[in-house]
């Protein structure tokens, strides 16, 4: 019955609209410092982010962003591909004749192909670029070992996710590419063998093999990276957020940073205006000296609106790029998987020619030994290099000789991979591309 | 950054119009549109004309089930027109297809018959344009290559190319080299059984043309054909998918399952003829046989050359009946580097063509040098005498080079007129004994070494070389023989003696195949010995006697390792083996 206390049935009629929006959205749009913080640190999809982010990390010459962009490669990697897999069956009689229906008669099928194929090589490029950024600013040193290590093991993923999808399309590219890359498994002792049967589930690349790449690349390892990148960011919020340099909390660092930052910068303010005993909720808990509210004069932003446009432009971008070249270029599908017909050469995906080239010297050296070194060096590096100097900016004179090394390995890598793309021809033998 | 966003965020939305723009109105959807156009501009009936203004549109596709693995056609979504007789004379891809009763499009689909990728609807992929598609739509002479995978009779009616290739395919001794299951045995070139499922049909008719474009070192003849018999093959081959749909599995399998026979029959290779062969005499079976067995794809006679192998017309002067026989059962037997595949024929057939061809009376050779050279020994030895002849490139081991003083004036006139009148053993050199007595043949000799050799050479003093192996054969001295060719020869004759060492491709004359058995055979030991100690002069081959320090008796051992090699368990007697031809 209608009285004052319980409205009628015929209100909650006419206010329908209002009161299921107000249960979704309990708290009005922020529209204050405050208001933002708060929603910042409470809301489920924001507050994995820093309610204040430092001005340093902003700065695009300093990251040029390219965690970000990883993560937004990531997510449309993930929705292109979850369209995709409505209309891909992993048999052998079946995926190459669905690729055709991809290309042919699926509404944007070329589209979502395309930026599928395009975003994969991106991912593992800027993947690797990230990974040299952060080796370049010193930024896996203490506190930030694990999370470097965790990096490395991400990198991998990326890579193993690029391989199993690369089988997928079971044309004579993608056949033969996995044929080397799991051959090259095989070339490690005592195990080799054993890896190489465990991956293709038989002697042979075939049904078994497309199956479990299948698999591993729509399930389990987007699922270990999801996880991975979750405690990668959390690592990042535990570590104080990303490195910076000395000095970087002083007024005269204030000259690098983008202008257009929102926002009050304090620079070094009296003592006296801090209250050491304010907690603010759940932050009384977290431990260790990151609580630096209040605490010490810094050069924070607010996170909101700054760090969410910076990484919403990355995401754009990465939207854009990806767009654009799914556009221009087709990605290729070459004739149906014939097991009795090899091209020649046949090569693998392109982030592994490098090791191609290099078993075509040593089949365990080029394939095995080496790789397997050079992982574990990076896994190491923040363990062997422990010298807190040139931590925060990029190739500080500090770390000259680290630096070198790693350039040195860089150029040799890809030396390798632009001989094994261009240069190699039938039998592996040596042609000028022009 | 917010105003980059801004800008970023509009042009994806402007990429996102593009996108849908692409999408939906792709080239088909124009196709149909203009097929709904003029359809209601040629109907009639009201009925029929509102029907086709209110369709919109579609894709149309078949999913054929009855012929081996799903396929799924969508062509008519631009061959819209494929089915309606009043678009005859459009253009593609608007025209009407022509009625084959019996072949209804819901049933076959398009692809059975036309190749192509059924599944797209652009016209390059569906069309099977470019590297990537391996059965592009096949012109219109091809088709029949399909049709003949039901159709299996063998001289169906509707496909004239392909029956014209199958006979092509035993007329041209194509069926020597190459395996089709239930039809040839061949073991030289790839089996074809399934070469028109694996191979594009360009593929197959540039194979033929030119054999060697695709792999250098291909024995595959090149053959004189015209246009017309050039689509017959491709048309037979492209016919030849190993698995005709209309058999039934359990057939396919029996026929993979039978093994290599004897000869094929007769009747296989030259057809409706076989009957009337039975009732000839011998030598006029052979006359009729010979054109259509394969022989002229590679031989010369008469007027038809093949230009890969010998002449035929001198048979009579050069060769006796035993040699015919046995090389017709296996050639590589009398010369190792024959390229001649054995014939898959009944003995009787091998009787028939070695009596016609003893019958035929040589051409006569007339009686000056110059006209013998040109008709007896260009087509080997080349116009100019340099080893170039039109067929010495399929010849093993190669045609002399007479023209190089360094070797030809440094050998003993009876040396090389025995090799003429003698032949060879174990080469393609025939003996000309036959048609050149011996003051002809001197004659011939000397013009050569005055017209044909250029410059001159100077012969090494006279050398004394042992007459028999000072060493007796026995298997330690093989042992010994065998170390010393390790360690000084193979480089240049190969680590199986076979005259392939790393170092052959840039020595010419090439290296001596050593395992050349008729040849060794035929050589005297003595000169064996000579070829060893002091080199032979105007090739590679160096003094070892000399350079390595070779004594008479490791040379012995290694002229025993040699022998070992050819199973001559000692010296064979004496030069002079080869039977004589006198005149």
């Amino acid at each position: 019955m209608a009285n004052q206390d319980a409205p009628g049935f015929a209100d909650n009629l006419i206010h329908l609209p209002r009161n299921v929006w107000r249960s979704l959205f309990r708290n009005p749009l922020p529209s204050s410092d405050l208001g933002r913080s708060q929603t910042t640190f409470s809301n489920f999809f924001l507050h994995v982010h820093p309610v204040k982010t430092h001005a340093n990390s902003l700065r695009p010459a300093y990251t040029f962003g390219l965690g970000v962009i990883a993560f937004s490669l990531f997510i449309i990697l993930a929705a292109t591909g979850g369209l995709l897999m409505f209309y891909y069956v992993p048999s052998v009689e079946q995926a190459h004749n669905r690729m055709l229906d991809l290309s042919g008669t699926v509404a944007f099928g070329v589209l979502l192909r395309n930026m599928h194929r395009w975003a994969a090589h991106g991912m593992v490029a800027i993947v690797f670029l990230h990974m040299c950024r952060v080796f370049f600013t010193g930024s896996y040193k203490r506190p930030r070992e694990f999370n470097w290590v965790l990096g490395v093991v991400l990198l991998l993923i990326t890579l193993f996710l690029s391989f199993t999808g690369y089988l997928l399309p079971w044309d004579q590219l993608a056949f033969w590419a996995i044929t080397v890359g799991t051959s090259i498994a095989g070339y490690a002792p005592v195990v080799g063998e054993g890896m190489r049967f465990l991956l293709l589930g038989d002697r042979v690349v075939g049904q078994e093999a497309l199956l479990r790449f299948y698999v591993l690349h729509v399930a389990v390892l987007p699922a270990v990276l999801l996880a991975l990148v979750g405690v990668h960011f959390w690592r990042i919020r535990k570590d104080g957020g990303l490195s910076r340099p000395e000095g970087s909390d002083l007024p005269e660092a204030q000259k690098n940073f983008p202008p257009a930052l929102e926002g009050k910068r304090e620079g070094l303010a009296p003592a006296a205006k801090t209250q050491k005993t304010k907690t603010f909720g759940v932050m009384g808990l977290v431990r260790g000296p990151f609580n630096k509210v209040g605490n010490t004069p810094d050069n924070m932003v607010f996170s909101w609106p700054n760090l969410f446009v910076a990484e919403l432009f990355c995401f754009a971008l990465a939207v854009l790029v990806v767009l654009v070249a799914a556009l221009l270029f087709n990605a290729p599908l070459e004739a149906p998987a014939n097991p009795l017909h090899p091209p020649n050469p046949s090569k693998a995906p392109w982030y592994f020619l490098g090791l191609q080239e290099m078993v075509s010297y040593s089949a365990f050296w080029g394939g095995v030994g080496i790789p397997t070194l050079f992982v574990i060096g990076l896994l190491l590096v923040p363990y062997l290099d422990r010298s807190p100097k040139g931590v925060g900016v990029w190739f500080s004179r500090h770390r000259l000789l680290a630096n070198s090394v790693f350039v040195l390995f860089l150029l040799v890598n890809l030396v390798l991979i632009i001989v094994g793309t261009f240069f190699r021809g039938p039998n592996w033998s040596l042609v000028v591309p022009w | 950054m917010r105003a980059g966003l801004a800008i970023i965020s509009l042009i994806v939305l402007a990429i996102h119009g593009v996108v849908f723009y692409k999408q939906f109105y792709a080239p088909w959807q124009d196709y149909q549109k203009e097929y709904f156009t003029r359809a209601v501009k040629i109907s009639d009936n009201a009925a029929v004309k509102a029907t086709l203004r209110a369709r919109t549109p579609a894709i149309e596709q078949t999913i054929v089930r009855s012929f081996g693995p799903e396929r799924v056609d969508r062509c008519r979504t631009c061959h819209i027109a494929a089915d309606d007789v009043r678009f005859a004379k459009a253009d593609q891809p608007l025209r009407t297809h022509p009625q084959i009763p019996g072949h209804k499009f819901d049933t076959f689909g398009c692809t059975i018959c036309h190749d192509g990728q059924g599944r797209a609807v652009d016209a390059k992929h569906a069309h099977g344009e470019g590297e990537d598609w391996p059965w592009p739509v096949l012109p219109k002479e091809l088709i029949q290559a399909n049709c003949v995978q039901c159709h299996t009779e063998p001289g169906w009616a509707y496909a004239p190319l392909v029956n014209e290739g199958r006979q092509l395919f035993f007329q041209r001794a194509c069926y020597t080299c190459h395996t089709i299951a239930g039809l040839s045995y061949g073991s030289i070139g790839p089996e074809l059984t399934e070469v028109g499922r694996t191979r594009r049909f360009d593929y197959i008719l540039h194979k033929i043309q030119d054999p060697r474009a695709t792999n250098p070192t291909s024995t595959m003849p090149k053959q004189d054909l015209t246009d017309r018999q050039r689509m017959a093959l491709t048309a037979f081959l492209k016919s030849q998918q190993g698995s005709l749909v209309s058999r039934a599995p359990l057939t396919q399998f029996v026929a993979k399952q039978e093994r290599r026979p004897e000869w094929l029959p007769v009747e296989r290779i030259v057809g409706a003829q076989a009957q009337a062969l039975e009732t000839m005499p011998p030598a006029e079976r052979g006359r009729v046989l010979l054109p259509q067995i394969g022989c002229l794809s590679c031989h010369k006679l008469d007027d038809r050359d093949g230009k890969v192998g010998p002449e035929l017309a001198f048979t009579a002067a050069q060769r006796d009946r035993a040699w015919l026989m046995t090389h017709f059962h296996d050639p590589k037997s009398v010369v190792p580097g024959s390229l001649m595949p054995p014939y898959p024929l009944p003995e009787a057939a091998f009787d028939s063509l070695s009596l016609y061809l003893l019958s035929r009376k040589p051409p006569a050779v007339p009686a000056d040098p110059a006209a013998q050279f040109q008709m007896l020994c260009a087509r080997c030895h080349g116009a100019r005498g340099q080893g170039d002849g039109v067929i010495a490139n399929y010849l093993d081991p190669k045609p002399r080079d007479l023209s190089k003083a360094a070797f030809m004036k440094t050998k003993s006139r009876d040396r090389l007129i025995h090799s003429l009148r003698y032949g060879v053993a174990g080469t393609s050199m025939a003996p000309w004994g036959g048609v050149l007595d011996e003051a002809a043949a001197g004659k011939l000799i000397d013009w050569v070494l005055a017209g044909v050799t250029q410059g001159s050479a100077v012969r090494r003093v006279e050398r004394k070389v042992p007459r028999a192996n000072p060493v007796p054969f026995s298997p330690a001295s093989v042992a010994r023989g065998e170390a010393i060719f390790l360690d000084r020869c193979w480089g240049c004759h190969g680590k199986k003696a076979d005259g392939h060492g790393p170092n052959a491709e840039s020595i010419v004359p090439r290296p001596r195949n050593l395992r050349n058995t008729p040849f060794i055979r035929s050589v005297a030991y003595a000169r064996l010995h000579e070829s060893i100690q002091y080199g032979v002069q105007g090739t590679a081959m160096p003094a070892a006697g000399f350079d390595f320090a070779l004594d008479e008796k490791s040379i012995g051992d290694l002229i025993n390792y040699i022998y070992s090699l050819n199973r001559l368990g000692s010296a064979p007697a004496p030069a002079n083996q080869v039977a004589r031809k006198e005149k």
